[in-house]
């Protein structure tokens, strides 16, 4: 329907919105995962029982409270510093929740993924003569973050969807102005608008799926030739 | 007792089977040799259908079956005559050794409970598994596992017992404690079809050997004719490889 | 400006949360109730590659993972209502689709989502489970459907278990946003009770806190579960 066509192209340059809530939460989470996995792994007892409440409170709390959390309690927050704000900038806020969140869940991956190197690999790097930084950086983290890609990608497509709820503390995204085009009809004519909505995420998580699987079968096909010597 | 005739298998454009009879009779011990590749263990797996042969008739008690063509129903019957010993034992990882010997009886031909679990202790007796009765698989070493397969086997009495390679996947030290158990069976007067490379056991326990090469019976006969005075220069080749120091 | 935190509003808001409890724990029982076996189906049909339908399930299945959960309800509840309302017309029936608790299509949206990421959970664990163990069991005498029941199933439970609770405890998650569709779980109640003095950061706070402690004890009863099923599992 020539509709939903208007639709789309409406909706078209709202999608860099969505994923840069997407790309920059990821990133941001990224870099806090591997502190917050590190604390876990490598602080002393109380870093470690704070790190791991963390991760446990991120992964009980479901991603809408945790986005009206953040956009509620951001000017309280501030207050209590002497920072007054008028109203919370929706973007700002979204990109918070969801870098909390993704941080809280990547935290667990890159552990994981950290453990389950073979010990033997740190053990002949610093037999070669690398300082343990070293052998941590060039052997230890990259074969790490190999195992952990698949899940990584999961995680980003999860952030994805996550976007999805920003417009319910205004953030003008995708789902937003689909909002906002559906107060102005009802009906069957929302359900147009709202059936490209689906068919953009659907579209967008599929291209992002199939992203992600050629680089994981790029980067492990790399990783398998190394291990099959013999 | 059990006749084949004709067995074919391809897989994709590769013959693997290429036409295989033979004939074994009431109690007698039949052991397969041949090298890797020969279509031994295919031959095995098409008597019990796991997988399905293109050509070729079983008889079993003059009762003809139609490999190629079989239904569910004489599936299922040729199955509940028979018993398979894997080469990785396939023991079930969920149940305990006397649920494994069991289950076969319970589900598969409806026997009572208390019946079940007093033929499986029999069974687990034979072999000297009994006091390992209520531990899983996981806990128990190759060589027990396999013996609790073989008992798995002949608790349900089947018409003949079929054995694919038994010891191959088990360390050098315990195909002793296994091939002992397979011996005291061949006494008993089992029917067995054996696949293996274990020539000293054949020597021991075999009637009839049969030499398959490349998918086809290169040469078969009495157990102590073939291993000792083969016929075939095949067959003398490939034994030569297996025992260096033979005479043949 | 300084901020009180409303503490009486904070507990009223509590009990008015607690009473979600049920609601929202009856989305993820019947979500799962529905998911767990037909995810089950799917995961065989598309192992074995049944022509032409696991072909429509696969499309079925990266449908129902592709898009989020909020777009599937902003989808289903403005194209449900009328389409039911139509199909009811057509069929001559007698009631109103308005009068049906949307809490059905609650139901009917997390069943779709539950059984497509069940199905990738059985697909794994299935595939994960040794064939020799079904070669084996069929060897002696079972059917192909008490090979499964006896052997093969019991053992995909437990490669599958700890994926399938942490998919659910998601799931509970993820039925936060029902209250989109005027469903009084424990956002939707705690949301309501906040609405007359705009006090929603309380309300927000007290919402954290009662998933906070459903999570936790459903994570704790999982744990027992995941353990009890996998007694068996050679390390």
């Amino acid at each position: 329907m020539e509709y939903m066509l208007s639709v789309f192209v409406k909706l078209l340059p709202r999608i860099p919105v969505t994923l840069m809530l997407t790309g920059f939460s990821f990133a941001l989470g990224f870099v806090f995962a591997a502190g917050i996995a590190f604390l876990k792994l490598r602080g002393n007892l109380p870093l470690r029982i704070l790190a791991g409440a963390f991760i446990t409170i991120i992964r009980c709390t479901p991603p809408v409270i945790l986005f009206f959390l953040v956009f509620f309690g951001l000017p309280v927050l501030l207050s209590v510093f002497g920072v007054a704000v008028k109203s919370t900038d929706s973007n700002l806020s979204a990109v918070i929740a969801m870098t909390l969140m993704a941080s809280g869940i990547m935290a667990e991956m890159l552990r994981a993924a950290f453990l389950s190197v073979d010990g033997g690999q740190y053990e002949a790097a610093v037999s070669v003569g690398l300082t343990p930084c070293a052998a941590l950086l060039s052997v230890v983290f990259p074969q790490a973050f190999f195992i952990a890609l698949p899940n990584l990608g999961n995680m980003i497509i999860a952030l994805l969807h996550e976007s999805s709820l920003a417009y319910l503390i205004g953030a003008i995204d995708v789902v937003g102005r689909a909002a906002i085009l559906t107060s102005n009809s009802y009906g069957l004519k929302a359900a147009s608008i709202y059936t490209v909505v689906t068919l953009i995420y659907w579209g967008l998580t599929v291209l992002l799926s199939w992203i992600v699987d050629v680089l994981v079968l790029r980067t492990g096909r790399a990783n398998t030739l190394v291990t099959a010597g013999s | 007792m059990l006749r084949l005739e004709n067995v074919r298998k391809r897989f994709g454009d590769q013959e693997i089977l290429k036409g295989i009879d033979l004939v074994i009779e009431n109690g007698e011990v039949v052991v397969i040799i041949g090298p890797s590749g020969s279509g031994k263990t295919t031959l095995l797996r098409c008597l019990n259908f796991l997988v399905r042969a293109d050509e070729g008739n079983l008889w079993i008690h003059d009762r003809k079956v139609n490999l190629a063509a079989a239904d569910r129903k004489t599936i299922l019957e040729v199955r509940r005559s028979t018993a398979f010993v894997f080469q990785n034992y396939n023991l079930f990882r969920n149940k305990t050794v006397l649920d494994n010997v069991t289950l076969g009886l319970i589900k598969g031909r409806g026997t009572a409970r208390g019946r079940a679990e007093e033929i499986a202790t029999a069974a687990l007796e034979q072999v000297g598994m009994k006091k390992f009765m209520a531990r899983y698989p996981n806990t128990l070493s190759g060589g027990q596992q396999q013996r609790v397969g073989i008992a798995r086997a002949v608790a349900l009495n089947p018409d003949i017992i079929l054995f694919d390679e038994p010891t191959s996947a088990l360390d050098p030290e315990m195909v002793g404690e296994v091939l002992d158990v397979m011996k005291g069976l061949a006494g008993d007067g089992t029917t067995m079809l054996i696949v293996t490379h274990e020539i000293s056991f054949a020597r021991e326990a075999a009637d009839q050997v049969i030499f398959i090469d490349e998918g086809v019976v290169a040469e078969k006969g009495q157990a102590e004719e073939v291993l000792a005075h083969p016929r075939e220069e095949r067959t003398k080749r490939f034994l030569r490889r297996l025992l260096p120091d033979s005479a043949a | 400006m300084s901020f009180q935190f409303d503490f009486p509003f904070a507990r009223r808001a509590f009990a008015e949360a607690l009473l979600g409890i049920p609601v929202t724990l009856s989305v993820v029982l019947a979500a799962f109730l529905a998911g767990f076996p037909l995810g089950f189906l799917i995961a065989r049909c598309r192992l074995r590659r049944t022509p032409v339908i696991s072909q429509i399930l696969t499309v079925y299945v990266s449908f129902a993972r592709g898009t989020p959960v909020v777009v599937k309800i902003l989808l289903f509840y403005s194209l449900l209502p009328p389409a039911l309302e139509h199909a009811i017309r057509v069929l001559g029936l007698n009631f109103s689709i308005y009068d049906l608790n949307p809490i059905v299509y609650a139901f009917i949206i997390f069943g779709i989502t539950s059984s497509a990421t069940y199905s990738e959970i059985w697909r794994s664990a299935l595939n994960g489970v040794d064939s020799g163990q079904y070669e084996a069991a069929v060897s002696v005498g079972l059917t192909p459907f008490q090979a499964y029941l006896e052997v093969v199933l019991p053992q995909a439970l437990a490669i599958g278990a700890p994926a399938f609770c942490s998919s659910t405890l998601s799931m509970l998650k993820g039925t936060s946003v029902v209250f989109l569709m005027a469903i009084l779980d424990i956002t939707g109640r705690a949301r309501l009770a906040a609405a007359m003095g705009y006090k929603y950061l309380e309300a927000y706070v007290v919402i954290f806190l009662v998933y906070l402690t459903v999570c936790g004890i459903l994570e704790q009863v999982f744990k027992l579960l995941e353990q009890r099923l996998v007694r068996f599992r050679a390390s």
